[in-house]
């Protein structure tokens, strides 16, 4: 067997291929134009008047003219930005959405982790909902059964299996979502980002079972993760993802270096805050900003590492004078709870700005030890006597661990987004 | 790419369980797919069984009261105010006996309508065979006929007027047929709201003129002779009639009229199955 029969995927060694995934020009598109969702009388009219065909401008290419072969028994990573076609791909996969073009061969029984609370029904108890998530994912009762108390000793919820599954916490919901499907015997199994919920301990006995599935049964698993310490310690391959596309199909350490250094990096891009609706006028306000990382030398890249520093360009414009004035920024975590903040009058910074006058505000925040996931930025803009503008999460980014972060073990619950450094000292 | 990969032959290509093709424009029925996801179409129906009633003061009781109620206002404005004739039974009976019938068909066809805009998280996240979302509904419906045919069967034994066996031979039969029919017109709407959320607003009210078009407040021999026939045309009409009939003992069933709905119910049935699966592409995309 040679490489080149291989193709573009990069596997080595001698076991024969056998394919769990087969994948030909596989493409989703969806219509921008024209919203998806109509009414009937909005239907009728297009009846009477045109055929809807929307042209090739107003179609968004989620993901375009994916080919791949996976093989049985491999663990697959999918890196990409947000919005770079991962979870579209997952979902063209499980059957969830059809291909808009291409073709997809499924060799084995899929199972996909679903995300928190998709497969649960808040009324229900634990008990009911293993049950139901497990049916949702196709098993049979009988085998849920069969494995009820494997699951639910995995998951750790004993104690409160009979009580409705809306006074869980999210934690304790994920590790049982977790638990079902990690009793399914599925062939390839999906995970699509499960592991940024749960504490460390629980993440790694995910991470066990999802090696441990690997070897002992030879299960395929696909693994979405803005976690690139875990892509690389787990997976064997990955597919690197940019706008839709494969650009990269190699060894997951590799892609994961590949991705870190911005090779999937778009320009930076700022954002324009003047169409952002305000609860008033005010003298001045922030009319632009722009959020990129900073390595050690200085220079602007475009992912953010935890533990490394962000650089905020905050663009301000003023219709009247405004005199002593503090900029502030905080970073919030997905649910909005604040992680972390700066404000310029803690380095004593106030500046002045003119009538029809506009200021650029550089703020360089370091060491930012966050764990990875989707933040967002809270500007505000003020005087000692007023707020003049405040710009709650229109800026959005992501944080990646990287696989040689200066720490190894990252806490969870409670799940506190910032992590200082710390010592320790057990008497 | 592909050829290569099993052009050693050392690998026999085998066939892949599920092949996922971007140029069909309708999702196969797939009766084995659905034979091994019969396990979720049991669990959804004993979900909507068992959340039905959860967190509330009076629980199942209301599987009893809610048609007891409706009956009692029927026998007050149908029976004692406009005296319309019940065929020799009391009329709350008589009412009551029409409700069963038409309350299972209604309320099959009311959640097909939302079952898959109710569960839009599972539409555009999870994989499994969409129909069995508004299918699911038939359990409750049946459970919620079975209560009531028992209660019934109570007061009738009480009172001495237990219908024959052959007559009660028949319920399934015409409660089958039902069930088709809703389940089928049913099918129609899930899809339809999926892209009309209008669906959900008009079909309530259809549903209300409906009744007032079957012979659930009234019996069919209370409809003018000259317009029977076309009466009778309601697909719905002679079904209930005749689990009527059947329930209560008395009465004539009009064979002829339950065949023609029969046919109806079974084209419908088929058609509701049809059209869901022509959708079936887009309700992740547009929901």
């Amino acid at each position: 067997m040679t490489a080149g029969a291989l193709g573009t995927t990069g596997r080595s060694g001698a076991a024969p291929f056998a394919p769990a995934l087969s994948l030909r020009g596989v493409g989703k598109s969806y219509n921008v134009a024209g919203r998806q969702s109509t009414t009937l009388a909005e239907q009728v009219a297009e009846w009477v008047g045109r055929a809807r065909t929307p042209s090739e401008a107003n179609r968004f290419w989620a993901l375009r003219d994916v080919t791949c072969e996976i093989g049985k028994g491999e663990i697959v990573g999918l890196v990409g930005r947000n919005g770079a076609g991962k979870s579209t791909l997952l979902k063209v996969i499980t059957g969830v959405t059809t291909p808009s073009t291409g073709d997809i061969d499924v060799y084995g029984r899929i199972g996909s982790l679903l995300e928190v609370g998709t497969g649960f029904h808040p009324e229900l108890t634990g008990r009911e909902n293993v049950f139901l998530n497990g049916a949702f994912i196709g098993m049979r009762r009988a085998e849920i059964r069969q494995r009820f108390d494997e699951i639910v000793e995995f998951s750790g919820v004993e104690a409160f299996l009979d009580m409705p599954i809306k006074r869980y916490s999210s934690g304790m919901a994920v590790r049982l979502a977790f638990a079902v499907a990690a009793h399914l015997d599925a062939d390839i199994l999906l995970v699509d980002e499960v592991l940024a919920v749960g504490d460390q301990a629980f993440q790694d006995k995910c991470l066990g079972k999802m090696r441990e599935v690997r070897q002992r049964e030879g299960r395929t698993v696909l693994f979405v993760s803005h976690n690139l310490a875990a892509v690389a310690s787990l997976c064997t391959r990955a597919l690197l993802l940019q706008s839709g596309r494969v650009i990269a199909d190699a060894d997951a350490s590799e892609i994961c270096r590949m991705y870190a250094a911005g090779v999937a990096s778009t320009t930076s891009n700022e954002v324009d805050l003047t169409s952002v609706p305000r609860a008033k006028r005010s003298a001045a306000r922030f009319s632009a900003v722009r959020v990129s990382g900073i390595d050690a030398g200085g220079a602007a890249i475009d992912t953010i590492h935890s533990g490394g520093s962000v650089e905020v360009v905050l663009t301000l414009s003023a219709e009247q004078r405004v005199s002593r004035a503090v900029v502030g920024v905080d970073v919030m975590d997905e649910r909005g709870r604040p992680a972390a903040g700066v404000s310029t009058d803690a380095s004593d910074v106030w500046f002045d700005v003119d009538a029809e006058g506009a200021r650029r505000v550089t703020l360089r925040l370091h060491d930012l030890r966050l764990r990875a996931g989707t933040y967002t930025l809270g500007l505000t803009l003020r005087t000692m006597a007023e707020v003049l503008d405040e710009v709650d999460a229109v800026v959005r980014f992501e944080v990646e661990v990287l696989p040689d972060a200066p720490y190894e073990r990252w806490p969870g619950w409670p799940q506190a987004a910032y992590l200082p450094r710390f010592d320790v000292r057990v008497e | 790419m592909t050829v290569p990969l099993h052009a050693n032959g050392a690998v026999p290509a085998t066939t892949p369980l599920r092949q996922i093709r971007s140029t069909t424009r309708r999702t196969p029925l797939d009766l084995a797919e659905l034979w091994r996801y019969r396990d979720l179409w049991l669990t959804l129906a004993l979900r909507d069984v068992k959340l039905r009633y959860r967190q509330t003061a009076l629980g199942v009781a209301w599987v009893v009261l809610l048609p007891l109620l409706a009956s009692g206002i029927f026998t007050l404005v149908f029976g004692l105010i406009a005296k319309l004739p019940s065929d020799g039974s009391p009329y709350f009976l008589f009412v009551f006996a029409g409700f069963l019938g038409w309350n299972a068909f209604q309320n099959t066809l009311q959640r097909c309508g939302i079952a898959l805009i109710g569960n839009t998280a599972l539409v555009t996240k999870v994989y499994f065979p969409r129909i069995i979302l508004p299918a699911a509904s038939v359990l409750a419906s049946l459970l919620d006929f079975a209560v009531g045919v028992v209660m019934l069967l109570l007061v009738l034994l009480v009172r001495g007027e237990l219908p024959s066996v052959a007559s009660l031979a028949l319920v399934p039969l015409f409660m089958l047929l039902v069930q088709l029919l809703g389940l089928g017109l049913g099918f129609v709407s899930a899809a339809l709201t999926v892209r009309f959320r209008d669906v959900q607003y008009v079909l309530p009210y259809l549903i209300q003129l409906l009744l007032y078009a079957s012979p659930v407040a009234y019996g069919v021999s209370a409809v003018p002779q000259a317009v029977r026939r076309l009466y009778l045309l309601n697909p719905i009409a002679p079904l209930l009639d005749g689990l009527r009939t059947a329930l209560l003992g008395r009465g004539d069933v009009h064979w002829l009229a339950i065949g023609t709905s029969a046919l109806v119910s079974v084209t419908m049935f088929a058609v509701g199955v049809l059209f869901f699966l022509y959708q079936d592409r887009q309700y992740a995309d547009v929901i």
